[in-house]
């Protein structure tokens, strides 16, 4: 067997299990089928020109995302588009509204998340800003380590735990706002400080 | 107010944080669900540009023949006439093509398929064994002719469906033990309409009334029969005998 066929066939075994992860990457990022497809396919085109420099014992899928990291900024950049830039305010009233409750978090979790429906999931992590988004599905949907995830967003570990722990807060609100409108008792209260008792 | 957020916050009171690991607890429970799968026409296309960027270039003697021919036709002299006839023929060879995309060959799309579900790349969109309502999925998804569910002594897992050249196709995945069968659907009219292919010893005993078999060692085994319309091409990783076991004979 010729270098390059072992060459292929470790790319094969090593590479191209991740292309489900990849996709649901790219089209979470891109927010457009065709856009993720053609995302996925330059990623793994150059990932096999550059497989060699691949070094071999380390995590396969991080080394991968990060050329897809790297491929999704060079389109932007080429079409003028820019991730979204946080509206701070936004976020900032994401984050306060959690602060206290008088719930347990035990029956919270057991009306939000656990009857949360799939779709509802899927569209509260559409729905946050490109860098908490990035988190929460590089942590939470795909394993990789804070360290990974520290080199993929060119940040430093401290920022991808905050970036985390600021996500799922956003997240926790809107899973309890759809809660609300399927008619579970989430009070305001419970994500809120400043308008007790009113109802979401 | 519209500013990039700054990076470190305080991580918040003990509340927020039993919050922060519900919510990461159901969404690693919720993972595979959440995940997007690739759509089959994507991952062939994938699948087909790395195996073109990958797969072997043979040098043949003519490669030097066709190395001076090229030279030659670099020169001005010879490039211009030579662009415009070029030109010329392609336009000539585009007007007569009608159908624009070639054909999807049936033939080794199965295997390619079959390869993809034992591997895990290629996921089902409807897990059910309830055949009406895998009926309904096709039908729903754009399958426009009538799927078959053959009588196979194995475990209907689900459907996926698949769009090629704007067509779209049925694909069944069956289980028994550790063995998988995966079954693909097309209709004839999609052949007749050269949407697809089919590869003519198959077509040939197709249209002599014969079932087709073959093996491929390391790769599988492959069955393919006609019920009315629809051309069924089945793969598994089971041996030939062992695989027409599982088909009633009747049902076919």
């Amino acid at each position: 067997m010729s270098d390059e066929d072992r060459l292929r066939q470790e790319f094969e075994r090593e590479a191209v299990p991740h292309m489900g992860a990849l996709y649901n990457f790219a089209l979470r990022m891109t927010r457009d089928p065709d856009e993720a497809a053609d995302l996925v396919q330059e990623t793994y085109l150059k990932a096999y020109r550059f497989f060699s420099s691949f070094e071999r014992g380390t995590n396969c899928k991080a080394w991968l995302f990060r050329i897809l990291k790297n491929s999704y900024i060079n389109r932007y950049r080429k079409t003028s588009k820019g991730p979204d830039v946080v509206e701070y305010d936004v976020v900032e009233e994401f984050f306060e509204s959690v602060r206290s409750s008088e719930i347990e978090t035990s029956v919270l979790e057991e009306q939000i998340f656990d009857n949360a429906l799939d779709d509802e999931v899927t569209a509260a992590i559409q729905d946050l800003p490109d860098e908490f988004r990035t988190v929460i599905i590089l942590c939470d949907i795909e394993e990789l380590t804070y360290e990974e995830i520290a080199e993929f967003i060119d940040c430093p570990i401290g920022t991808v735990r905050s970036r985390l722990h600021r996500a799922r807060k956003m997240l926790a609100v809107r899973l309890a706002e759809y809660a609300a409108k399927r008619g579970f008792s989430v009070s305001k209260r419970d994500f809120e400080s400043t308008e007790e008792g009113a109802e979401i | 107010m519209n500013m990039n957020v700054p990076d470190e916050m305080p991580m918040g009171n003990e509340r927020e944080q039993q919050i922060d690991d519900a919510v990461a607890r159901m969404l690693r429970a919720r993972r595979d669900t959440l995940r997007a799968s690739v759509p089959l026409d994507v991952e062939r296309r994938i699948r087909l540009s790395l195996a073109e960027a990958t797969g072997p270039k043979p040098v043949t003697p003519t490669e030097n023949v066709f190395s001076s021919l090229l030279a030659w036709f670099k020169r001005p002299i010879v490039a211009i006439p030579a662009a415009l006839a070029a030109l010329a023929f392609v336009t000539f060879a585009v007007s007569r093509n009608s159908g624009g995309a070639p054909p999807v060959d049936l033939h080794q799309l199965a295997y390619a398929n079959f390869s993809s579900v034992v591997k895990g790349d290629l996921s089902l969109v409807k897990t059910t064994s309830d055949t009406t309502a895998l009926r309904a999925f096709f039908a729903g998804s754009g399958v426009d002719y009538p799927v078959f569910f053959p009588s196979v002594k194995a475990e209907l897992k689900g459907g996926v469906v698949s769009t090629d050249n704007g067509h779209a196709y049925a694909h069944l995945v069956y289980e028994i033990g550790d063995h998988t069968v995966y079954l693909f659907e097309a209709d004839q009219a999609s052949i007749d309409a050269r949407i697809a292919s089919l590869d003519t010893v198959i077509t040939n005993d197709l249209n002599t009334g014969k079932w087709h078999w073959e093996e491929r060692p390391g790769t599988g085994t492959l069955f393919v029969w006609k019920s009315n319309n629809v051309v069924c091409l089945a793969v598994s990783d089971l041996r030939t005998q062992d695989m027409s076991a599982l088909f009633t004979l009747e049902a076919l």
